[in-house]
């Protein structure tokens, strides 16, 4: 399995107010694969918008306030396609998807990143996720090229905090139950999966610092959430006690910690840590943290429970231990979300599988080098 | 040792997953669908080896987080039946998962492991039908083998009677498994006396359950053989694990 061909999709938002004071919607599409080149101009007929309200229905729908139906989830993933693959891009698209593709999305424009793109399928794909097509959200950085550092298997660190619903769980309960869960689901053998309970900032900083061995992925579970001050909106992770203190540690403490820990990759799952927020750049931590010198990150757009993140992460690490590319891992991830989760509801769409956004240093797709067939 | 099953959804009924289910015990599944139980596990092993009647087997699987959602969906649904009578009751049952909702899961769980029966814990109070009448503010509810059980209050409960979370939970959980085995001769009554077959309407009489954890003798004899042996010995290894 590879991704042979990659677009570029560089998504320029006007930023001139519209003449009726409405939200500003963007412009431009540029295109790039190969050595081809495409511009295509979005609508202005109301369709930002639009996606944008069904954005909001996807998160109600996972807090079983609103309904989605499968057949709307797949037009709304068409309608995604519509957007960008379209005009001269649609060709393009065409050439790339015979091998496999990966769209790099660069996007400037606060709106547009809200959008869940992941959802995105191009004409003639079915609207499920497929592992021969990716979509990855370009930091616009300077990428550090990524070593191989001759591993064999995956050290991933597990640190896990509370969200505010789980208040009265014990940390060491919510521990046990997490290690149970994310190690039957581990590949085996392959990854060496240590928890740890991140109660404050210190306990955080002594679990990313203190191993022998660097970690090679550093994942943080718990609770997000952005906060607005006078001149900037920072993104916050909440870290709790079992005595209900609560700390909250930045973005940018995060993203300074995690980056000096050499590690590669950053899973995110702490409600509104991938909420997109270019105006406000340390708002979204996992963009924080890849323009800091973490060459990927992984975050949720809306929450999801602990057993689908472990399967998507399952996924993940699964694939990555085959080939090394993160693009294809987090396909990978997507398909195992989709085909693992319990039917149940058949009125309502499976949305979990397009939550995850994957945000990427430029050119930092193979992650793992030694891994990379 | 319990096992723990990691469900992916089958349209192969029975395919049992290859486990071994040449046991003569009766196979209970037991998922926690986001009470985060830690300890659970534990318990369920020494439930496991103080009798031969039951065995029980954890599963873990991934769910769409709107089935294990209570809030609007559920007030929805109550509205559906009780017409303009929610007036007034809308936060009471905003806290209420559905039933309905959640024994499809444990439907597809008994197929897919070839178990006898199923447990699922969720943190939402339970509302379902019963005899065409809408109830909620359940602690536990069962049909077609399938048994759900609300830890809503219970770690507080729990810490009130000086009793572990998880056996708090096992217990419940015991109760409504005898109940639903035997629904012609045993049920929940409405007189509270500290018994594990309490029916506890106002709930806070949990407390007392939790901290005597037994059956009363009357009520224990309307537990038809096996059962009854096992859940008695149940029962005393849930009482004698040493409190917080």
């Amino acid at each position: 399995m590879s991704l042979s061909s990659s677009l570029d999709l560089t998504i320029v938002g006007a930023k001139e107010p519209k003449p009726d004071g409405g939200a500003c919607f963007p412009s431009w599409v540029v295109a790039r694969l190969n050595n081809h080149a495409a511009i295509l101009e979005l609508p202005q007929d109301g369709t930002i918008g639009r996606l944008l309200e069904k954005r909001e229905l996807i998160v109600q729908s996972l807090t079983n306030t609103a309904t989605i139906p499968q057949s709307d989830l797949e037009d709304f993933s068409r309608s995604l396609g519509g957007v960008l693959i379209n005009g001269a891009i649609g060709p393009l698209y065409g050439e790339g998807r015979t091998g496999g593709i990966r769209i790099n999305l660069l996007i400037n424009d606060c709106d547009l990143q809200l959008i869940p793109w992941e959802y995105m399928c191009g004409p003639g794909d079915m609207p499920i996720p497929d592992v021969e097509r990716s979509i990855a959200r370009i930091v616009p950085c300077r990428s550090i090229p990524v070593k191989n550092q001759g591993r064999e298997t995956l050290r991933v660190l597990l640190a896990v905090s509370r969200e505010p619903n789980d208040g009265n769980v014990p940390i060491d309960e919510m521990r046990a139950v997490l290690e149970r869960k994310f190690k039957l689901r581990m590949p085996r053998n392959k990854v060496e999966l240590v928890v740890c309970s991140a109660s404050n900032r210190q306990d955080f900083s002594n679990a990313v610092t203190e191993a022998d061995d660097n970690w090679d992925v550093i994942h943080f579970l718990g609770h997000g959430e952005v906060q607005t001050g006078s001149s900037q909106s920072i993104g916050m992770l909440r870290l709790a006690d079992d005595t209900g203190t609560v700390e909250h540690m930045s973005s940018m403490q995060f993203a300074t910690m995690v980056a000096a820990a050499k590690t590669r990759l950053v899973v995110l799952t702490a409600c509104n840590s991938g909420e997109a927020a270019v105006a406000a750049p340390f708002s979204n931590i996992a963009f924080t943290t890849v323009s800091m010198g973490v060459p990927a990150a992984v975050a949720n757009q809306m929450a999801v429970p602990a057993d689908t993140v472990a399967e998507f992460c399952g996924g993940v690490y699964d694939s990555l231990l085959q080939n090394g590319d993160i693009d294809l891992a987090v396909s990978s991830g997507r398909q195992r979300s989709f085909t693992t989760l319990a039917r149940g509801d058949v009125d309502n769409a499976a949305v979990e599988w397009g939550i995850p956004i994957l945000y990427r240093a430029p050119g930092a797709e193979i992650l793992f080098p030694e891994f990379a067939a | 040792m319990a096992y723990i099953h990691r469900f992916i959804p089958s349209d192969n009924a029975n395919s049992g997953h290859g486990m071994n289910q040449s046991s003569d015990r009766m196979r209970v599944g037991v998922w926690d669908l986001e009470v985060n139980a830690g300890f659970l596990l534990e318990i369920l092993n020494e439930l496991n080896d103080c009798q031969s009647e039951f065995r029980f087997e954890m599963i873990d699987g991934s769910v769409p987080r709107s089935i294990t959602f209570g809030g609007e969906s559920t007030l929805d649904w109550a509205r559906k039946r009780l017409g303009p009578k929610v007036v007034g009751k809308e936060e009471s049952l905003r806290k209420n998962i559905v039933a309905g909702n959640v024994y499809v899961l444990g439907q597809e769980a008994i197929k897919d492991f070839g178990l006898d029966l199923v447990v699922l814990f969720t943190k939402w109070m339970i509302a379902d039908v019963h005899d065409e009448k809408v109830i909620w503010n359940y602690f536990s509810v069962s049909e077609r083998k399938c048994v759900i059980v609300s830890a809503a209050d219970v770690r507080e409960f729990a810490q009130k009677a000086n009793r572990r979370f998880e056996v708090a939970l096992a217990s419940m959980m015991i109760s409504q498994l005898v109940v639903e085995l035997h629904p012609d001769k045993v049920g929940f009554y409405r007189e509270c006396r500290g018994c594990m077959l309490d029916f506890n309407e106002t709930r806070v009489t949990l407390v007392d359950t939790f901290d005597r954890l037994e059956f009363e003798p009357e009520r224990l004899e309307t537990i038809p053989e096996p059962t009854r042996s096992a859940a008695e010995k149940m029962t005393s290894v849930l009482r004698e694990t040493p409190r917080p």
